[in-house]
């Protein structure tokens, strides 16, 4: 089976006046997989983010995502990374890649078959139209919620859209809409004992604090955790939101190498589900060399060369004395 | 006991009691008043019209902290809002003879719809330009509301307002009436607010007025959500319009200038924004301020201009040493 895109890029350019920050970038990401975006300062790199987010306006180039249209519950053996093969709940054979699915043993006991991929053109789409089709990012900085506590700002993070607005909470549609949820996504998708959605966001953010590590300090107000603990918690936030592609920018910025390593490891953890993808933008090259990703070049603007190993790019002498000034 | 606490907090939800801090606070400045006062025992209807003052201060204390105390919209225009529900409420009840609930209807419907007139247009202006809108808004509906004289009849006000009337069942006529009436009224929009305050919607407009960026990034569109906050803001800030048409029965455009807009924002700026409990602190002083300097038997007209400069001292005091208020969650600094 060949790999599945998940963003592709195609002659994307932006300048702020005269400056040509990004020029005509192509690049393509698959499904399942981390690469990093390496570079000089001012090389665009958070442009491209900003960009594909719908964050500022593009001046040309085609952004495409390929959104999962997700079909019945399926079980089954895995075959491979997120392929599974086995019977539909409904009956009838299957043979795909599988959402949040549970694996035991080797044997995916729920998840959702993925019925067929939409190709989505999102180059015009705004930043919270982008947001909602599956792309989530992390900012420079933390960029926390600071007057929330920590699960505040990981139970915001799931978009329910449906009762976000000053009518809906009054109204008493929460344990329909908590079922819906169920069904779609998340790693409580099969929990019994969530009794309404305010409970259900509580649990699925006591989850993803717990797998980053900061579940003890749930109560506390964001601006008391330390710069490497925001981190994590903007890492859990971004988590809790369910997107499929997550975008980090500059996640070991500030950070000490003991949490450096637990983000290479939650990276890791994201990944191993097979229907996340990871592109982050590092100047730390030890936490790339930690996760064997693909990097992507950035320099004035431009990618002269596709994604290559770490070790292809530093081999050449031009990036060596550009970018790592030996 | 602890067992029993935790279970008295499951059939109980604590913050409701703030409901009971006004009606405490004004029994209990209306007994120290009248225990250092040389006449003693005064009416019991001046407590009872403070009351309902204090409870129409904090309706309108928790529509403007729903748009700036949440969402981060510094509004001064929320005594437009407070002034055009009066005069519907009076149009409702003098003109159209509807009842007294389906004026109200009809002022909440009228606020929201302005609202969004104003919002929609403003609501992606950046900081200080938003505020100039909003005083600009302000401005235009006190002028409309002070010139427009065949309607409103200008600076000579409407006297008469009707009392209202509760489905034919209940005339609304002594002031403890008016403290239940205000009370009813106050129950909805804190039952309301009490469920804002621990919802998604709230979460996504703390959000907002934290980091708007962030709040689009995770898939909210910001501009529809500051516009809902908006209108049902105006909304909320008819409740008290309502009932300070029927209350004062005589309304003139000069209770609802710029003015009153900032002595509305003055009740979270000095109680506190972004909870339930910063609005109650801020009304109750607010309200017993004057009321305080009454008491210290000031002349009339020094205590209205002490009274600005007391709340422009203990502004510029709290902004340096306690940029939250006296009770608020949200740090203004």
């Amino acid at each position: 089976m060949t790999k599945q895109h998940i963003l592709t890029v195609k002659k994307l350019s932006k300048s702020f006046g005269k400056a040509k920050v990004l020029d005509n970038i192509k690049l393509s990401l698959g499904l399942g997989d981390i690469y990093a975006i390496i570079g000089p300062n001012g090389a665009g790199k958070t442009t491209l983010f900003n960009l594909v987010t719908g964050v500022i306006e593009k001046d040309q180039g085609i952004v495409t995502y390929f959104k999962n249209v997700n079909g019945g519950g399926v079980r089954g053996r895995v075959v491979s990374g997120g392929v599974v093969r086995g019977r539909g709940v409904s009956g009838g054979g299957v043979n795909g890649r599988v959402v949040n699915g549970r694996v035991v043993n080797g044997r995916v006991v729920s998840g959702r078959v993925v019925e067929r991929v939409e190709k989505v053109d999102i180059t015009n789409k705004r930043a919270y139209e982008i947001a909602r089709l599956g792309i989530g990012r992390t900012f420079q900085g933390n960029r926390v919620f600071s007057n929330m506590t920590v699960m505040e700002n990981v139970m915001f993070a799931r978009q329910l859209v449906e009762i976000e607005n000053p009518v809906s909470i009054i109204k008493s549609t929460h344990k329909k809409l908590l079922n819906t949820f169920k069904n779609k996504s998340g790693p409580l998708a099969d929990e019994k004992e969530v009794k309404n959605l305010e409970d259900f966001l509580r649990k699925e953010a006591e989850y993803w604090l717990d797998f980053v590590g900061l579940k003890e300090l749930a109560d506390n107000k964001a601006e008391e955790l330390s710069y490497g603990q925001q981190k994590l918690l903007s890492i859990a936030r971004l988590l809790m939101a369910d997107s499929r592609l997550l975008l980090f920018d500059e996640p070991t910025a500030g950070v000490n190498p003991k949490y450096s390593s637990r983000i290479a490891e939650i990276f890791k953890k994201i990944v191993e589900q097979g229907d996340k993808t990871i592109l982050f933008i590092e100047h730390d090259m030890k936490f790339i060399k930690k996760l064997h990703c693909k990097c992507l070049y950035l320099e004035d603007g431009k990618c002269p060369w596709p994604f290559f190993e770490l070790e292809v790019i530093m081999k050449n002498p031009d990036i060596r004395r550009k970018f790592m000034g030996m | 006991m602890s067992q029993l606490l935790l279970n008295t907090k499951k059939i109980y939800n604590w913050k409701y009691s703030l409901l009971f801090l006004p009606l405490l606070v004004t029994f209990l400045f209306y007994l120290f008043t009248s225990l250092f006062s040389a006449s003693g025992f005064g009416s019991i209807n001046y407590p009872l019209h403070m009351l309902v003052m204090i409870n129409i201060y904090i309706i309108l204390g928790f529509s403007i902290n729903l748009v700036t105390g949440y969402t981060g919209l510094l509004s001064l225009g929320h005594g437009a809002f407070y002034g055009i529900s009066a005069y519907i409420m009076v149009l409702g009840l003098m003109v159209l003879k509807v009842p007294f609930f389906l004026a109200l209807i009809l002022a909440i419907v009228f606020n929201m719809a302005i609202s969004l007139l104003v919002s929609l247009p403003s609501i992606r202006l950046k900081h200080d330009y938003f505020i100039l809108a909003v005083i600009a808004f302000q401005m235009v509906i006190f002028t409309i509301l002070y010139n427009w004289t065949s309607v409103t009849r200008g600076p000579y006000g409407i006297p008469g307002i009707p009392r209202p009337d509760i489905f034919g069942l209940w005339h609304v006529d002594e002031t403890w009436e008016y403290v239940v009436l205000s009370y009813i009224l106050l129950i909805i929009v804190f039952v309301y607010f009490a469920k804002v305050d621990s919802s998604s919607f709230g979460r996504v407009i703390k959000g907002i007025r934290d980091d708007e960026l962030v709040v689009s990034s995770m898939g909210r569109n910001v501009n529809l959500m500051k516009a809902y906050v908006f209108a049902v803001s105006a909304g909320i800030a008819a409740f008290a319009g309502a009932l300070f048409a029927t209350s004062a029965t005589y309304i003139d455009p000069t209770s609802f200038g710029l003015d009153e807009s900032i002595f509305i924002i003055m009740i979270i700026f000095i109680g506190g924004s972004g909870n339930l409990k910063g609005v109650f602190w801020g009304a109750l002083f607010v309200e017993l301020l004057p009321e305080i300097l009454r008491f210290l038997q000031m002349p009339d007209a020094v205590a209205a201009n002490l009274r600005q400069i007391i709340f422009g001292l203990i502004i510029i005091i709290l902004m340096r040493f306690k940029p939250t208020g006296f009770a608020g969650d949200y740090d203004y600094d």
